[in-house]
């Protein structure tokens, strides 16, 4: 390779390294729960782990309907009150015989249980627990009191500031030694008292199932390996992995908070006039590339 | 892509290293956990957390349930009177109970139910000494009466037992509170699931323990002596650090006379645990010292020992004192890091016991006094401000906790430069630098040189030879004899350096010189950056470019494959002739 060609080549290859990285972390965010935030509080290690091929995203209530018997829609860390139009399609989609799964602690996750008919509760207050694998009360323990999807196989999980869930049948519980934290304090006070409390819980609505897990920040980058031989990556993969399609509702969650060029990313992403345009835009290039060329 | 644009393009990435490393060379901490553990309402940051202390029912569960099975085999032998076994039982679960306490402080749990069970497991473990102790006393007092009974002596018989009536009320006492402990401990442990069976059997055994010596007509047994060991104490009460002194007699029955025993060891034990020792002397006396430490507040039992033969028990009782414990604290270095020295004083220096030193309530680190009673600790802190106290638990000893003054600290972590080495630093921003510069210099001299490389048809001057360009050494061309003139024709030059120089040295100067000429029709900068042949395949859908391609060909057989014959001139020259008119322009 002459001089002039090698000069061409490594000065080319240092600006694409440069432009990757450069994309990369224009592209990424530091947004709670995004699936586009690569640091410890994302979600796009999970999302990464979705497989392509039994995996839809639902940009749209209509696009439950099609669904029959065994798909499972994924409803992580809702960021709103559901629409009408949504709560109807859940309710058709357990109707169909589905299974809805929500991850919400503290958040609009409440209001879905109340509008489809749940007697399943999201009480709030902050749960606590000695029972924990850091020195930090709010990173605590929790174990299997039944052996149904999704925990199956899952003798415990290590959670993140979680909540606690109240009604149906608990499938995941606190130890004894675990306590509502009312004053926030971090610390087991006068009137504060022990017990053992559902943070995961399941029932049955017409047809469907419902589960709710109190802690979305299972899904978070940090959370996904944990030491103290939790069985966290064992839950994600039941949930990625359940069997019929994997739906992940894109309509109300938090992991699809953007900004910056990611927000315009996600917009070429996920609209079809949008792939056109950028598509074009593409061509242009290489048009202006070759007149280069030819020059 | 011009020059001038490559080199911005270059000058970008060279630009945002400089830049990224004149941002953090300030304060080369490129990671910092203070910076990335923002608080989130939703979670907390793992990575942050695994840096802190661990503790969890991994930890408290275990202790929970070893305190409580101690407490049962522990009253099971003092009421079999095995004081040497539930002596060793005790301490450990005095052992058990401090770490339990340390790590109740630790996991913030002053106000909890574990809390409580801590405080009653400490509240039972006094019991418990105070029950072997009063035990132990009260078999003394048994065999006092007996001896008094034997010698018919009524006043002690009677002052005996008043003695032993008041202790039986005070064991009565003792599990009063005791049942009033356990149940507390028993409750706790049922809720976090743990066995307290060991717990219930201890309060049965107490209770038995205390039915057994409130009946009357207890058999105790008699030991039956053919040598005596005698013991007095003195004084018989004292605080911590008094020297107390016990001394006594052996002798050994010998028909109706005793005969005294000489050079005989002697242990003096308090509460079954030996702490002195010594030899009778030709009289068989002895004299034993020790200086009061380590031992609970309370009453004691002291007997002396030698082989088989034990002295009847004398009771030493330890009052309480009162400490003060002091703490400074020195500035804080560049890495936060804090001594705190200080002294604890219980009337005298309190030796070799442990001191906590607490910082913000809830850090503790631990270190012991010396001789002295002075401690000193280095106590590493983060950024902020901190109080740092220094206590004295007393746990074990007969003087009362006390805890120093808090002390305010101000630490401000300037920055971690120390740590790291700079040498490294300065080589790496120094490569980086030398990289950066003589990348410019060479894009600056290379981006300086095609307005001489491109000699315009109408400029009578020609470019010089460029070897630096060339792939191949060569000989420097030589002038000739004289400079050649500005406007010498290129047929002259030729002639020229044929003459002076040889085939060689003119066919490049003619090379050049068309060279020149087609990068300039071409538009191609640097065209000596390119060889021959390159310039060559450069050369496309002109008309001149078949012609030219010929020139190269012949003008490489010359110039690289050594054909300077006639032949390899003739056809040198007639390519020239029949290249130079396609170019158009002047031949000059």
């Amino acid at each position: 390779m002459t001089t002039i060609k090698a000069r061409f080549w490594i000065t080319a290859l240092v600006l694409l390294a440069a432009g990757l990285v450069l994309c990369a972390h224009l592209t990424s965010n530091t947004l709670e729960f995004s699936q586009y935030n690569t640091n410890w509080n994302g979600t796009s290690s999970f999302f990464a782990s979705l497989d392509r091929d039994t995996t839809v995203m639902i940009h749209e209530a209509r696009e439950l309907a099609p669904f029959t018997n065994d798909a499972t829609l994924l409803i992580i860390a809702p960021s709103r009150a559901p629409t009408d139009d949504e709560i109807l399609a859940y309710q058709t989609f357990l109707d169909n015989g589905n299974t809805i799964i929500i991850a919400d602690d503290f958040g609009q996750g409440a209001s879905i249980l109340k509008k489809t008919g749940s007697a399943i509760t999201l009480p709030g207050g902050q749960l606590a627990s000695i029972d924990r694998q850091y020195a930090n009360p709010y990173t605590i323990a929790v174990y299997q009191v039944r052996n149904e999807s999704p925990v199956g196989s899952c003798p415990s999980l290590l959670l993140n500031r979680p909540s606690r869930v109240e009604g149906g049948e608990p499938l995941m519980m606190t130890s004894v030694l675990s306590w509502i934290d009312n004053d926030g304090n971090r610390r087991l006070n006068a009137g504060e008292t022990m017990g053992q409390f559902a943070v995961i819980a399941s029932e049955r609505i017409s047809r469907g199932r419902i589960v709710v897990i109190a802690d979305p920040s299972l899904f978070i980058n940090a959370m996904q390996v944990t030491e103290g031989g939790y069985a966290n990556d064992c839950l994600m993969q039941n949930l990625a992995r359940p069997g019929g399609p994997l739906l992940v509702d894109q309509m109300n969650t938090r992991t699809t908070d953007t900004e910056g060029l990611s927000r315009i990313l996600h917009v070429i992403r996920t609209q079809f006039i949008g792939e056109v345009l950028f598509f074009l835009l593409l061509v242009l290039v290489a048009l202006f590339a070759w007149r280069e060329k030819k020059l | 892509m011009t020059p001038r644009f490559r080199l911005l393009l270059l000058a970008i990435p060279i630009l945002g290293v400089i830049g990224a490393i004149a941002a953090i060379s300030a304060g080369p901490l490129i990671y910092s956990l203070n910076a990335e553990t923002f608080n989130s309402p939703f979670h907390e940051n793992p990575d942050a957390l695994k840096t802190q202390v661990l503790n969890s029912t991994d930890d408290v569960l275990p202790l929970m349930q070893d305190l409580m099975d101690y407490s049962g085999p522990l009253v099971l032998n003092i009421r079999l009177k095995d004081y040497e076994q539930a002596r060793r039982d005790l301490e450990i679960f005095t052992q058990n109970n401090n770490k339990f306490r340390s790590l109740v402080v630790r996991l913030d749990m002053n106000e909890s139910e574990i809390a409580e069970f801590s405080r009653s497991t400490a509240r039972q473990k006094e019991l418990l000494q105070d029950l072997a102790n009063s035990s132990a006393r009260l078999d003394a007092l048994q065999n006092l009466e007996i001896q008094y009974r034997e010698q018919g002596d009524r006043n002690g018989l009677v002052s005996v037992r008043l003695e032993g009536e008041e202790l039986k009320k005070k064991i009565h006492g003792i599990y009063d509170e005791y049942k009033e402990n356990s149940e507390k401990i028993t409750t706790t442990g049922e809720t976090a699931g743990l066995n307290t069976e060991s717990e219930k059997e201890s309060l049965q055994e107490f209770d038995a323990y205390v039915r057994e010596i409130e009946s009357p007509g207890t058999e105790v047994y008699t030991p039956t002596r053919t040598t005596q060991l005698t013991l007095a104490i003195r004084p018989e009460s004292g605080v911590y650090g008094d020297r107390i002194e016990g001394s006594g007699q052996l002798l050994t029955q010998s028909g109706l006379r005793a005969r005294s025993e000489t050079g005989k060891p002697v242990t003096l034990a308090i509460d079954t645990v030996p702490v002195t020792a010594s030899a009778t002397d030709p009289f068989g006396r002895y004299t034993l010292n020790f200086t009061i430490g380590r031992l609970t507040a309370g009453t004691h039992s002291l007997y002396a020992e030698s082989g088989v033969t034990r002295s009847f028990i004398e009771t030493l009782i330890i009052v309480p004192v009162n400490s003060t414990t002091n703490l400074s604290v020195s500035q804080p270095d560049a890495r936060g890091e804090v001594l705190c020295t200080g002294l604890v004083l219980a009337g005298r220096p309190v030796s070799q016991a442990p001191v906590e030193i607490v910082w913000d309530k809830t850090h503790v680190t631990r270190t012991m006094t010396d001789a002295d009673g002075l401690f000193s600790a280095t106590v590493r802190l983060p950024n902020g401000t901190h109080t740092i106290a220094a206590r004295f638990t007393g746990d074990g000893y007969p003087i009362r906790p006390s805890q120093s003054e808090p002390q305010v600290v101000e630490v401000i972590i300037r920055s971690i430069i120390p740590q790291i080495p700079i040498l490294p630093l300065v080589v790496a921003i120094g490569i980086l630098s030398l990289f950066a510069g003589g990348s410019w210099y060479y894009l600056r001299r290379k981006a300086g040189r095609p307005a001489a490389d491109i000699p315009a048809p109408e400029s009578p001057a020609l470019p010089g030879p460029d070897i630096r360009d060339e792939p191949v050494p060569e000989e420097e061309i030589p002038a000739g004899p004289g400079e050649p003139a500005p406007m010498e024709p290129l047929a002259a030059r030729y002639a020229r350096i044929l003459n002076s120089g040889g085939l060689g040295a003119a066919a490049r100067e003619v090379y050049l010189h068309v060279a020149g000429r087609v990068a300039r029709r071409l538009h191609i900068p640097r065209h000596t950056a390119l060889t021959p042949r390159e310039l060559s395949r450069s050369c496309r859908k002109e008309p001149f470019c078949p012609q030219f391609a010929t020139f190269v060909a012949v003008y490489e057989r010359v110039r690289y494959g050594g054909y300077h014959a006639a032949p390899a001139r003739d056809e040198f020259e007639n390519e020239m002739k029949n290249t130079l008119p396609h170019l158009g322009g002047d031949d000059h």
